[in-house]
């Protein structure tokens, strides 16, 4: 296989798991606050920063195709 | 088909002691959806899985062994299927196991299936339900006296899944080596959850659950042996001399046994705080009980997270209450709780394990509200 075809197919995967990851994150990050989901500042901050990199995991695997 | 799940922890807090420590951490979750195609670990399997290097579960097993002072581990589908296992390596005809009065029904099933008679002994009833040691040595006096032999084997439960007992593991080892019955110690509730020590208990055998006490997918769990009894259970057969006999060759080989491995580190950290977790249910069992008409079951104070309550409070709600017995299910699932069995009004066991602090007074400040309906 060509090797630009190769890394950008092991990019692709590499991103969709980091998008799984990040979203098991904020699993974590309800299940810490649940039933009310009533996130502290940190919580927001956190969850605010995991959603950004998924976005951005996800605008990668988009701009490859 | 519907795949969605009763209780979903992100919404709700489960409260059902079977889920709580084995609620899967991220890392666990994570590490299963890497492996969730069936042979996922076994890509550079050469005939044995505990030796595979890629995932590692080689050194898994050794850090697990170490992690529960035990000289050997392996991986199994659940702390019931080691019992049998070992049960199964020292039945012989004829002779008996002797078993905790608190004992799982998977420990009966575990023993019958190995072809072993089975003699229990009694616990204190109530209102502590102790097993003690002076009873656990008249039954394995009376399983001498029936068979004419000392018993096979004796399993004690460290934690009951009934009261939440904590049992003094090393008194009983001491009664067992008296009396030369190997002493097998289930730890499906306690290892995981709790620091757990094989060796300085001074057991012959241990297992324990993944899926119930170690954050991890299930079904896996573990089984140890010490000393010579190691080489015992860990016999190889005839035919196929690098294949296990007792775990059948291969046990968990996928998004489990993965998820078990990735999910250890946080374990080894989460039971540096069992103090933390003894003192949130002491905390809530006093909440619960000063609500009146409710009182907590087995020793007190507790020494584990597992707690069961006699509740004639609500059972009495529930007589002039619409809904009758399923009041309380259903005004707990109102509040975002759940893991209680409907219609259950009289008892019920739960835990608080891995709960915050913020958790457990929302729970206390729940049941009190349900308490004045």
């Amino acid at each position: 296989m060509d090797k630009t075809i190769a890394q950008r197919n092991k990019q692709r995967v590499e991103d969709t798991f980091r998008v799984l990851d990040l979203m098991e994150d904020v699993r974590d990050i309800w299940r810490d606050a649940a039933p009310l989901q009533n996130l502290s500042e940190e919580g927001r901050a956190a969850l605010t920063k995991k959603i950004e990199k998924a976005r951005k995991a996800l605008d990668r695997i988009e701009a490859s195709l | 088909m519907s795949f969605e799940r009763v209780a979903i922890d992100e919404l709700a807090l489960n409260l059902n002691p079977l889920q709580t420590g084995g609620r899967a951490s991220a890392a666990a979750r994570k590490a299963a959806f890497r492996f969730s195609d069936g042979y996922s670990v076994c890509d550079r399997c050469a005939g044995v899985l505990h030796d595979i290097a890629k995932p590692d579960i080689k050194c898994f097993a050794v850090e697990l062994a170490d992690f529960v002072g035990m000289d050997r581990v392996a991986v199994t589908m659940g702390a019931r299927e080691g019992k049998f296992a070992i049960f199964h390596t020292l039945s012989e005809p004829g002779r008996g196991a002797v078993l905790d009065a608190n004992a799982h029904y998977s420990t009966y099933v575990a023993a019958q299936r190995a072809g072993l008679e089975v003699f229990k002994s009694t616990n204190t009833g109530d209102p502590d339900f102790r097993v003690t040691p002076d009873s656990f040595a008249e039954t394995l006096e009376y399983c001498k006296s029936k068979t004419g032999k000392p018993a096979a084997a004796a399993l004690l439960t460290h934690v009951d899944g009934d009261y939440g007992n904590l049992n003094d593991a090393a008194g009983f080892s001491k009664i067992c080596k008296d009396a030369g019955v190997p002493l097998i110690l289930n730890c499906a509730y306690s290892a995981g959850r709790m620091p757990v020590d094989g060796r300085e208990l001074g057991v012959d055998f241990m297992v324990g659950s993944g899926h119930k006490s170690f954050a991890s997918c299930g079904p896996v769990g573990f089984m140890g042996a010490n000393g010579e009894w190691a080489e015992r259970l860990f016999r190889t057969s005839l035919t196929h001399p690098n294949k296990n006999i007792e775990l059948l060759g291969c046990t968990a080989r996928g998004a489990n046994i993965v998820s078990f491995m990735a999910a250890l580190p946080g374990v080894k950290e989460r039971v540096k705080r069992w103090d933390a977790e003894v003192a949130k249910a002491v905390r809530f069992v006093e909440a619960m009980e000063s609500l009146g008409e409710i009182r907590q079951m087995g020793e007190k104070p507790k020494r584990h997270d597992l707690i069961r309550f006699e509740t004639p409070l609500f059972h009495h709600i529930a007589e002039n209450n619409r809904k009758r017995g399923y009041f309380l299910h259903s005004a707990l699932a109102d509040r975002g709780i759940t893991g209680l069995k409907p219609g259950q009004t009289r008892w019920f066991k739960m835990s608080t394990f891995g709960f915050t602090d913020d958790q457990v007074d929302y729970l206390i400040e729940a049941f009190k509200e349900i308490a004045r309906m």
